[in-house]
């Protein structure tokens, strides 16, 4: 096969091209190339109508070959894979994360984890319960006489 | 359907096509190029082909609808509404906004192309046939490929150029 030198067409070129397309005897080689050559910016005004219509053959192109059925099935199952990998990993991950710092000791076993987790928790209910129980304690008369105190600013 | 198969099987009744297309259209010129664009037809859905239990049947009975089809276009085409119509068409507020957009402009005249050079400026424009093939597909010359080619993109350019003058 002959190696074509890629090399950047001249205008006079590029004319005779052209003329050969409007007659009909363009290769598609020989289109593409009018078509590399035509996507350049900063033409002549006398290449805007063939500008215009490679333009258009090209964006029909490219239109056809992304909605290719194979390639759509492909990217359907490539998607639900991906999909299916991340749901899994959510599932799994905390399973693996399971594990509790006691006195900076790392323990992994799930049911000790547990057991000084649910201590944590009682711990934590136990303070909002005290914290509650103060609360009942002061009753509205003593929550009265605290508030004109402050106001009044004379203390005792 | 391989090419192979294309050709062995289908274009051996393209002289009987022919033949019915110049029954119903009663013009050699519109029959031959009815029969190409039939062929052009049978040929983008090969793949299905097979599936008929007699493909020359198929084929034949495609032509006469198509011809059927032409011939009723041709009986309600009146050159000079038409040409109204097209003139108008491109006058009003709306199009003239639209005008402006190239894509639309240049899918507008392709499709206003007579068909059978529609079929070969997206064969060779578009799905990137080279003449020679679709003169293998279309049982024709490459010369009549090149014709029809050269007068449709000329074509276009003139009614692009046309429609894009401000």
């Amino acid at each position: 096969m002959k190696l074509v030198k890629k090399h950047k067409m001249t205008f006079g070129e590029a004319d005779a091209l052209i003329e050969k397309y409007y007659d009909g005897f363009t290769t598609v080689e020989e289109e593409k190339r009018l078509q590399a050559f035509l996507s350049q910016n900063g033409l002549p005004e006398r290449y805007a109508a063939e500008q215009a219509i490679f333009g258009y053959f090209k964006n029909r192109k490219s239109k056809q070959a992304f909605t290719l059925r194979p390639y759509l099935k492909w990217a359907g199952s490539v998607a639900a894979v991906f999909v299916i990998l991340v749901a899994g990993l959510q599932f799994i991950q905390p399973t693996y994360a399971s594990y509790a710092y006691v006195n900076g000791k790392k323990i992994t076993d799930l049911d000790q984890v547990k057991v000084q987790a649910l201590n944590s928790l009682n711990n934590v209910s136990g303070k909002n319960n005290e914290v509650k129980q103060t609360l009942n304690d002061i009753t509205d008369n003593q929550l009265i006489k605290q508030q004109l105190d402050v106001f009044s600013g004379s203390g005792e | 359907m391989s090419q192979e198969l294309f050709k062995a099987e289908i274009l051996p009744i393209r002289q009987k096509l022919l033949f019915h297309a110049q029954r119903i259209l009663e013009n050699e010129f519109e029959a031959e190029d009815a029969v190409q664009e039939v062929l052009l037809k049978l040929w983008h859905i090969r793949e299905k082909l097979p599936d008929y239990d007699n493909v020359a049947a198929f084929a034949t009975t495609v032509t006469k609808n198509h011809c059927l089809d032409r011939l009723k276009v041709m009986k309600r085409t009146d050159p000079l509404d038409d040409s109204h119509q097209a003139r108008a068409a491109f006058d009003n507020p709306y199009l003239q906004m639209e005008r402006k957009n190239t894509e639309l402009i240049l899918k507008q005249i392709i499709e206003g192309l007579p068909p059978l050079q529609q079929a070969i400026i997206r064969m060779k424009d578009m799905e990137e046939y080279e003449v020679e093939e679709i003169a293998e597909i279309t049982g024709t010359k490459p010369d009549a490929v090149r014709t029809n080619l050269s007068r449709a993109r000329k074509k276009v350019r003139e009614e692009y150029l046309k429609l894009t003058k401000v």
